[in-house]
């Protein structure tokens, strides 16, 4: 209370914006809201909570509220450098959008090639295998390639669970069993529709 | 044998008093100015130079450049003072046009206000999309054709009015057939055309801020925030809705617009922790999306409770405010089955029918 009101005095005297803390942000809140007014002594918030004059409200919104709209949340100034630092980030950011482009470029290339390869191979497979173009018939049909796996075509599940394989499967929350890693084991092969 | 043990370590231990910081072997190579200036010029490599590039001329005396170097006098000579380090500008609060005098820095620029520091880090699902699922999705949908086919013509999708009316001179074309909608094309998928992940919208609409105050939106809005780390818009229903009980004005969803990394990090959480868990699930229905490659998709609050960020934080919000969303990901796809089979690659399981 003194610490808050020493803040409040300063922040007259230099033109500061005072940023609520969070003590009495939670007690403005609510004392906005229930305005009883009760003395450290008093017994009368019992009294006032039996009159009914209103359910207090939820602290965890209040909370929540508290950091939804606290002044470090809002846009902060433009960032000032100095002649050195702005070069020295120019340079950096140059650098950077150049490997980004090879990066891209590299795989636009990579695959062209493969497109290319498929290409020269199903030309081959067309003209050259002497089966009359059988098999290049039976590789270029694409029955179920848009379908799902339910009607027995699509992808599987199994494509892009292989991909997290190696992920800990407990969340980082230690070995799987009855503790914390249980409960956050992501796929829980044993479970059943039951 | 313990006493030669104890008299060799003896013996280490008395060597490293007398010569506490140079060992025998380091005394040998080491090379001193004067060892080296004395050093027979037989074991030198005859491809170094021996002179360095930095000491200048060596004959030069008084008169060499190096000497001769003030580095006050050019400062000192200038007739007028330098712009000051710290640039004293003020970009534009707003954009005014491309003929304002006074015009933002580029988004790129630190001083701008629209400049964004990153990306931090390199997304899991974004580099199995460039090593993987690209290459398989454009493997899977390769359409042969012989060197030298021509795929035959189409009409006009838009036909002009033909006839001996004479409104029909300078018409407007005629919609497309079919309806009034003007799909779009499908191209063959080729290396350049392979359909990606563009940006994902969660969307949220919180119906318990109609009757029950401000702390459903903020307690969603907060969720939204935590989930896909950025900030969310509100809106505002914009007519009334007696049925449903919306009042014009006010606030009633919330969006967040993902891109980029923070799009990936959003997406490999949902497809790797949230939609495993949820019991009872089949998966996406197949027939979603808007026939242009945007398929949609929405979680109820229970699921929304299992994502990480608010798992681990769980009591720090009221368990019945926490909102359900409707999560859709825009694809560079133009038609629904290419961003079907592009989102069953990542991981999203469909079900029911398939309707293209």
């Amino acid at each position: 209370m003194h610490a808050s009101s020493i803040r409040g005095a300063l922040a007259q005297v230099f033109q500061i914006p005072l940023r609520p803390t969070l003590r009495n942000a939670a007690g403005q809140i609510s004392t906005g809201i229930t305005t009883t007014t009760t003395s450290s002594f008093s017994t009368s918030a019992s009294r006032a909570a039996k009159k009914g004059r209103g359910a207090k409200p939820d602290q965890r919104i209040t909370l929540i509220r508290y950091f939804l709209y606290h002044p470090t949340t809002l846009t902060p100034r433009p960032l000032r450098f100095s002649r050195n630092r702005y070069l020295r980030h120019w340079t950096i950011h140059r650098a950077w959008n150049l490997y980004r482009a090879k990066v891209k470029q590299a795989r636009q290339l990579e695959l062209e090639r493969q497109y290319n390869a498929m290409h020269a191979a199903n030309e081959e497979l067309r003209v050259g295998a002497g089966d009359g173009g059988k098999l290049f018939r039976k590789a270029q049909m694409k029955t179920g390639v848009w379908s799902i796996p339910e009607r027995g075509g699509g992808v599987p599940i199994e494509y892009a669970r292989g991909l997290v394989e190696w992920m800990g499967s407990t969340g980082g929350l230690g070995s799987s069993g009855t503790g914390l890693g249980a409960k956050a084991k992501i796929w829980d092969s044993e479970w059943t529709r039951s | 044998m313990a006493e030669s043990h104890l008299s060799l370590r003896l013996a280490r231990t008395w060597r490293s008093f007398v010569k506490p910081s140079i060992c025998n072997r380091c005394l040998q190579t080491r090379r001193t100015l004067a060892s080296q200036a004395s050093a027979p010029q037989g074991q030198r490599d005859a491809e170094l130079e021996e002179a360095s590039s930095l000491g200048g001329a060596p004959d030069a005396g008084s008169g060499s450049p190096v000497r001769d170097f003030d580095p006050l006098k050019v400062p000192r000579s200038r007739k007028r003072q330098l712009v000051p380090s710290r640039y004293q500008f003020r970009s534009p609060k707003y954009y005014r046009g491309p003929l304002h005098p006074h015009q933002p820095p580029p988004p790129s620029d630190p001083a701008s206000r629209e400049f964004v520091p990153g990306p931090f880090s390199t997304p899991r699902l974004e580099q199995t999309y460039h090593n993987i699922i690209a290459p398989d999705f454009m493997t899977m949908c390769y359409q042969h054709t012989p060197p030298g086919f021509r795929a035959p013509q189409k009409g006009a999708r838009l036909r002009p009015w033909i006839g001996d009316s004479p409104y029909f001179r300078n018409r407007p074309l005629r919609g497309p057939r079919g309806g009034d909608v003007l799909r779009l094309l499908r191209k063959p998928i080729t290396f350049r055309n392979i359909p990606m992940i563009e940006r994902v919208t969660v969307h949220s609409f919180v119906k318990g801020a109609l009757s029950g105050g401000s702390g459903y939106i903020h307690v969603a809005g907060m969720a939204l925030q935590a989930i896909t780390n950025h900030r969310v818009m509100t809106h505002e229903a914009r007519t009334n809705e007696a049925n449903w009980g919306i009042i014009k004005g006010k606030t009633v969803s919330m969006t967040v617009d993902l891109k980029g990394e923070d799009m990936y990090h959003f997406l490999g959480k949902l497809i790797n922790v949230v939609l495993p868990r949820i019991k009872d699930w089949n998966g996406v229905r197949a027939t979603t999306g808007d026939n242009s490659g945007n398929l949609t998709f929405g979680l109820d609050p229970e699921s929304v409770a299992t994502f990480p960020e608010i798992e681990t934080n769980y009591d720090a919000y009221p368990g019945k405010m926490i909102p359900g969303l409707h999560i859709t990901i825009h694809t560079t796809a133009t038609c629904d089955k290419d961003a079907r089979l592009l989102l069953q690659q990542v991981g999203i399981p469909f079900y029911g029918k398939v309707v293209d």
